[in-house]
C-alpha cells in the first residue's frame, strides 16, 4: 500500500514547482573544459527560460561543457566561441522541466522517469 | 523580431566570451561562491547566469583589464595577488548570502578597477633574446590565453661560419642564451659539403643530452653544415646551424712559405716584428728622411774632400812645368 502512495509523491514532488507556475530551477556551470570538475549550483531561469545543456566540440573531440537557463529561442543555435586563445563551437540543447540539466549525455525526460518509476512501484505493490 | 535578437546578443554575451585575466588566477569554485547569491531584481530570481555573465563583462571581457595584465616575465604572480586581494574577501563576504544585481556590479566594478591601477604599474621588459628560438616564457603575459606570448622569433638560428685547419681539433657547441627546460634532448645532424639551412638535407649522426660535438682531428671530409636541434619532449624548441671549412695541410704550408718569402722582401731582410711586441727605439729604426740626410751630407763630404785632393795637387803640376 505505502508503495502505491510513493509514486503520486514523487509526480507532485516532480511537477509541484511547475505546477504553480514558479520559475524553472536548473543545474548551473560556467563553460568548461570536461576535464575540470565543478560542483553544480542551482540556479533560477527569469521567466521564459528554460534549462539547457551545452557542448564545445574542437573538430570532433568534444572539450568543453556547460549548463544554466537560456532563452527558448536561441536553443537550436551554434556558434563559435573561443576560449582561452582556442575557437570551439558551441551546440545547445534545453529541456522544460526543473533540474532537467543535470545527467551528462543524452536529456532523459523526467515524464518518462517518472512514468518508469511508478510502474515499478506499482508492480511492486501488487506482488 | 526585436526581442528575439536581443536574446541572441544576450546569449551571444553569455557565451561568446574570450575569458580573460579573472578566469586565468580565480578558482572557478571561487566563483560559484562569489555569484551563488546573485539575485536578479527585475523579476527577483537567484540567478546564477547573469552574475558569471557580469564578471565576464567586466574582468574578462574587460580591454582595460587585459591591457593591465600584460606584464613582464615572472610578475604573473604578482597579478594572481592583486586579484586575490580584490576577490577573496568579496566571496568569504558573499557566501550563502543573497545580494541583488545592484551590490554585485558595484563591488565587481570597484574590484576592476583597483586591479587596473595596481597592475598597470608592474614591469612590462620582455624577456625575449634574439635571434632565434622558442622562447615559450619570453613576452609580455597575456589574460586571453592564460600564459606569456611567445617572443615570434624564428627556430632556426642563422649559419655560423667555421674556420678549421686539417688535422686540428673542433669543437661546436648547441647552447642557447635563453633557459631550456629540464628534459631536453640534443639531436645533431650534417649535410655534407653544402652551406645550407633546408632540412632534408640533413641526416641524423647523434641524438642524446650532449651539447658538444667534437671532431678530434678535422680532415677534408667534415666540410659542410652541421645542426644541432633542441627539443623538449616532442617539441622542437631551437635549431642551430655551423658551417664548418677546412684549410688543407698542404695549402696552409704554401701560405706559410708565401708569408716568409713576403716579409724577407722587406729592407735589409728584417723580419716583422710579432705583433704585440715591443715597439722598436728610434734609433734602431730611422726615418727615410733621416737616411736620406746622411747619405746627402756623406756624399758632399767626399765631393769635397775630391775637390780638396784636387786643388792640393793641381799647383804641384804647374810648379813643374815652369821649372821644366
Amino acid at each position: 500500500m505505502s508503495q502505491l502512495l510513493q509514486a503520486p509523491a514523487l509526480w507532485i514532488y516532480l511537477l509541484l514547482p511547475s505546477l504553480l507556475c514558479e520559475n524553472m530551477r536548473c543545474y548551473y556551470s560556467p563553460i568548461l573544459e570536461k576535464e575540470e570538475k565543478f560542483e553544480l549550483i542551482v540556479t533560477e531561469c527569469p521567466p521564459d527560460e528554460m534549462c539547457f545543456k551545452a557542448e564545445g566540440h574542437y573538430g570532433n573531440y568534444s572539450a568543453l561543457s556547460a549548463r544554466g537557463c537560456m532563452a527558448k529561442k536561441t536553443c537550436s543555435r551554434v556558434h563559435e566561441i573561443r576560449i582561452k586563445g582556442i575557437v570551439y563551437t558551441m551546440s545547445y540543447g534545453c529541456c522544460d522541466s526543473p533540474y532537467c540539466n543535470t545527467c551528462p549525455g543524452v536529456f532523459v525526460q523526467p515524464l518518462f522517469i517518472t512514468l518508469t518509476l511508478m510502474t515499478v512501484a506499482v508492480m511492486a505493490g501488487i506482488l | 523580431m526585436c526581442t528575439s535578437a536581443l536574446c541572441l546578443v544576450c546569449v551571444s554575451l553569455l557565451l561568446g566570451t574570450s575569458l580573460s585575466c579573472y578566469q586565468c588566477f580565480v578558482d572557478v569554485q571561487d566563483s560559484s561562491r562569489l555569484c551563488w547569491g546573485h539575485i536578479l531584481t527585475e523579476y527577483n530570481v537567484r540567478n546564477v547566469d547573469s552574475c558569471f555573465r557580469k564578471l565576464d563583462r567586466i574582468f574578462n571581457n574587460h580591454e582595460r583589464v587585459i591591457e593591465a595584465g600584460r606584464v613582464g616575465k615572472g610578475y604573473d604572480k604578482q597579478l594572481k595577488g592583486l586579484l586575490d586581494v580584490e576577490i577573496l574577501p568579496m566571496v568569504e563576504e558573499f557566501d550563502k548570502k543573497l545580494n541583488n544585481d545592484t551590490v554585485y556590479e558595484e563591488r565587481l566594478q570597484t574590484a576592476a578597477d583597483n586591479f587596473i591601477a595596481a597592475a598597470s604599474k608592474l614591469p612590462r621588459v620582455s624577456g625575449c633574446l634574439p635571434p632565434c628560438g622558442f622562447q615559450s616564457a619570453g613576452a609580455v603575459y597575456n589574460c586571453i590565453t592564460c600564459q606569456y606570448d611567445s617572443c615570434e622569433l624564428p627556430l632556426d638560428c642563422p649559419v655560423k661560419e667555421i674556420k678549421a685547419m686539417e688535422n686540428s681539433r673542433n669543437q661546436m657547441w648547441c647552447v642557447v642564451p635563453f633557459h631550456l627546460p629540464e628534459d631536453i634532448e640534443v639531436i645533431w645532424r650534417f649535410a655534407e659539403e653544402v652551406k645550407t639551412q633546408q632540412v632534408d638535407q640533413f641526416k641524423e649522426v647523434t641524438a642524446g643530452l650532449d651539447t658538444l660535438y667534437s671532431i678530434p682531428s678535422t680532415s677534408l671530409q667534415h666540410v659542410g653544415t652541421y645542426q644541432c636541434e633542441i627539443y623538449s619532449g616532442q617539441r622542437s624548441i631551437v635549431r642551430l646551424f655551423f658551417y664548418l671549412t677546412v684549410t688543407p695541410q698542404i695549402v696552409a704550408g704554401h701560405t706559410e712559405l708565401q708569408e716568409i718569402f713576403d716579409l724577407s722582401l722587406l729592407p735589409g731582410g728584417r723580419l716583422l716584428p710579432a705583433p704585440g711586441g715591443p715597439p722598436r727605439s728610434l734609433i734602431l729604426n730611422p726615418s727615410p728622411l733621416f737616411l736620406t740626410a746622411c747619405l746627402t751630407i756623406l756624399l758632399l763630404l767626399l765631393f769635397l774632400s775630391m775637390g780638396a785632393l784636387y786643388w792640393s795637387v793641381k799647383p804641384e803640376h804647374a810648379e813643374q812645368e815652369e821649372e821644366d
